[in-house]
């Protein structure tokens, strides 16, 4: 009746130690904090394990517990406004050079902490997890035209903030502009 | 990042326009500090999450950790609201019966599981709503209409898509909700889940069991009147013992959904018990199988 409940944890525990290292930075991008991020994804693999037994028979398993992040992350945002979570919001651009720097990589985690949660997620899952509209909205539980809607202005307001670089950037890639 | 060749959306390019976005995000998350990974923490959390009300057991991937049950014991009588007596009723059935002429995926059969009266005089019941498996053209329609009880008495209940529908619909499985009323009005302390249809290739295996427990936490405003355990097992079993902590025994009855072929039971938690084993029983009376950390331990 059942398999044994140290099959299922020893299952659990390989799952869970190979996808921690990509939930954490999707939950970084997220929460714009390294405690706050750490939290988010074991609250999403307690909730995980919790229902487990369905997890594991899910097609995609890390989509699974990376909708779930979502959600959590929806959740706890709904109850902190996200004035909280950044000091100040980032205006001044280095002209030294692109996203190298760390300071620029901080400004950027904080402007994209200042996004609406909902701009916020499309944006990562878009752009840092790669996945499609479609993807994005399967993972967000909305649309996919809110998908796009939504990461459109996420994409307008960063680039306010980082636009300047921009170009710097892709100079330091290849010169691709 | 994701680099799936089988990602074709179209609306998955990242052109030039937003190149910048991606690279930027990749190079934010180099601040990141991959620790440990606190599996231990995770599993605890999650079990604790497993014995509140809203906690979900899988069929197969969590019965022993939280559901087997089995054995044999004598009545309970009394079950507890916040430490009052209160009388427990033999389960009724309610609603029409099911069979395999009648099942619509729109329209669902309910079943008493359990039902007693509170300290203060209040009736509550446990009731299941088994919602027949729906084709995939239907499945988002049953999800909504499943979705809309539910919101009523959770306002804070999200509204399903028909990503979310499509990704986790499944053919063979039958949506069974679990949830208590309160006097006759619907509280929001419940439970989803699925069970394999009659048709369903699984179907001999719908008794292994699982469960959930009821009721174990309020839910916003609301306070369930009763901690349950609600749990489904197969056919073959014909009794199932409860032995609590104090020595006393319960045997619930097993119940079944219309013609689903997992038969339930509900066990409410007396005042102040703990459940020391569970024991299942086959029709012949041969045990099999005995759990020492069940629900309501």
């Amino acid at each position: 009746m059942g398999e044994p409940k140290n099959g299922w944890d020893g299952e659990f525990q390989e799952f869970m130690v190979g996808a921690w290292p990509r939930l954490l930075r999707t939950a970084y991008l997220l929460a714009g904090d390294q405690h706050a991020a750490e939290d988010l994804v074991q609250s999403a693999f307690e909730r995980a394990f919790a229902a487990w037994g369905r997890v594991r028979r899910a097609e995609d398993r890390y989509a699974y517990v990376r909708q779930i992040l979502v959600n959590q992350h929806a959740r706890r945002f709904r109850r902190r406004p996200p004035e909280l979570l950044v000091d100040a919001v980032p205006e001044a651009h280095s002209p030294e050079d692109g996203f190298a720097r760390s300071d620029e990589r901080a400004a950027l985690v904080a402007a994209l902490a200042t996004l609406p949660p909902r701009q916020r997620q499309a944006v990562v899952l878009r752009h840092w997890e790669d996945l499609s509209d479609s993807q994005a909205a399967a993972a967000m539980g909305c649309s996919v035209g809110a998908v796009r809607s939504q990461a459109a202005k996420g994409i307008a307001r960063l680039r306010e903030a980082a636009a300047p670089k921009e170009s710097k950037v892709m100079t330091h890639i290849g010169g691709a502009v | 990042m994701n680099t799936d060749p089988t990602n074709t959306d179209a609306t998955n390019a990242s052109g030039p326009q937003t190149d910048w976005v991606g690279l930027g995000l990749a190079q934010a998350v180099t601040e990141v500090r991959i620790g440990p990974v606190p599996v231990g923490a995770a599993l605890a959390g999650g079990r604790r999450l497993r014995r509140r009300r809203r906690a979900l057991v899988g069929a197969l991937a969590l019965s022993s950790a939280v559901v087997l049950a089995g054995g044999a014991v004598a009545g309970l009588h009394q079950v507890s609201d916040r430490g009052a007596a209160a009388a427990v009723i033999a389960p009724a059935a309610a609603g029409p019966t099911a069979t395999a002429a009648v099942r619509d995926p729109l329209t669902p059969v309910r079943t008493v599981l359990a039902q007693g009266s509170t300290a203060d005089g209040k009736q509550w019941k446990a009731w299941a709503a088994l919602w027949p498996k729906a084709d995939r053209e239907r499945s988002m329609q049953q999800a909504q209409l499943v979705w809309q009880e539910r919101h009523a008495a959770d306002p804070e209940l999200a509204a399903p898509t028909a990503e979310f529908v499509q990704q986790y619909w499944q053919p063979d499985e039958d949506v069974v909700n679990l949830y208590f009323t309160l006097d006759g009005v619907r509280l929001a302390n419940d439970s989803t889940g699925s069970t394999p249809a009659p048709s369903s290739p699984h179907a001999g295996t719908a008794g292994s069991p699982a469960g959930v427990l009821l009721g174990h936490l309020g839910k916003g405003d609301t306070v369930a009147p009763v901690d349950l355990a609600v749990l489904q097992v197969g056919s073959e079993v014909g009794r199932i013992v409860v032995t609590w902590q104090d020595g006393s025994n319960y045997e619930p009855p097993l119940t079944a959904l219309a013609d689903s072929p997992a038969h339930w039971v509900a066990v409410p938690r007396p005042p102040g018990r703990t459940a020391k084993q569970w024991q299942f029983y086959d029709r012949n009376g041969t045990l099999l199988s005995t759990d020492p950390a069940g629900l309501l331990h």
